[in-house]
């Protein structure tokens, strides 16, 4: 039946696009589907919604994300809602504030 | 295609809404990516970290710009904080950094910035490419 969802094989689907970096449970810790003894974060199935929440890799843009996302799931039953919720920056970028730049500069 | 009454609520912002659902950036990620985007202008450099008033580290070209950001809707504010490289002029680069983050955040979040606050921290001294550890 199509109301039988699975939340591991949608988050799977979804971890494996490459402008995704990981999943997450959004701000409130909503976006999650409990299954006994454990719980699936970042996805979160409803008879009139899906909702992902994810982290994204950076040069990808929003909308790519949205779109590849959508794609990975590939269910055209219900809206699927995606919420960036944090960005992985490439290797290059500066420390974070209050982390020690270690950085190798040819001279 | 319409989509058949996908929630009436109206007091969230539909930015990015399609048929097949709604797109929402958080406002860290936006804040990330700003922080990255800063560091694309030259002579701009980070602003060291602030915990009540003191000071802790160093104001440096190496560090990432502290960026604090508040989307709503489809719309983003921008509180930026950085430094800038000796002998630039001040203005100037501020200028080129709030266009480049306005371009920056729209091509990659999809939010239109509607103002960006920059703090100038310091004046750093030039990149001397190389420090001695």
């Amino acid at each position: 039946m199509t109301s039988d969802l699975d939340a591991d094989l949608i988050a799977a689907a979804v971890r494996a696009v490459p402008e995704v970096s990981g999943l997450d449970s959004g701000r409130f810790g909503d976006i999650a589907t409990y299954l006994p003894g454990r719980r699936v974060v970042g996805v979160r199935i409803r008879p009139e919604e899906i909702a992902i929440g994810v982290i994204s890799r950076y040069p990808a843009s929003v909308a790519e994300v949205a779109s590849a996302v959508r794609a990975a799931i590939g269910r055209g039953d219900r809206p699927v809602r995606v919420a960036v919720m944090d960005m992985v920056l490439p290797a290059t970028a500066p420390a974070a504030l209050g982390r020690l730049a270690v950085k190798e500069e040819h001279s | 295609m319409s989509t058949v009454g996908t929630r009436a609520e109206a007091d969230r912002d539909e930015q990015e809404m399609s048929e097949r659902g709604r797109t929402v950036v958080a406002g860290r990620a936006v804040e990330r990516l700003a922080a990255y985007a800063v560091t694309e202008i030259e002579s701009v450099g980070g602003s060291a970290r602030r915990l009540l008033g003191v000071t802790i580290g160093a104001e440096d070209q190496d560090r990432a710009a502290g960026v604090q950001a508040r989307v709503d809707g489809a719309t983003a504010d921008l509180d930026v904080r950085l430094s800038i490289a000796y002998p630039n002029p001040v203005a100037v680069t501020c200028e080129r950094v709030r266009v480049h983050l306005i371009q920056r955040v729209a091509e990659l979040a999809g939010l239109t910035v509607s103002r960006v606050d920059i703090t100038v921290t310091a004046l750093h001294a030039p990149a001397t490419g190389g420090r001695l550890q």
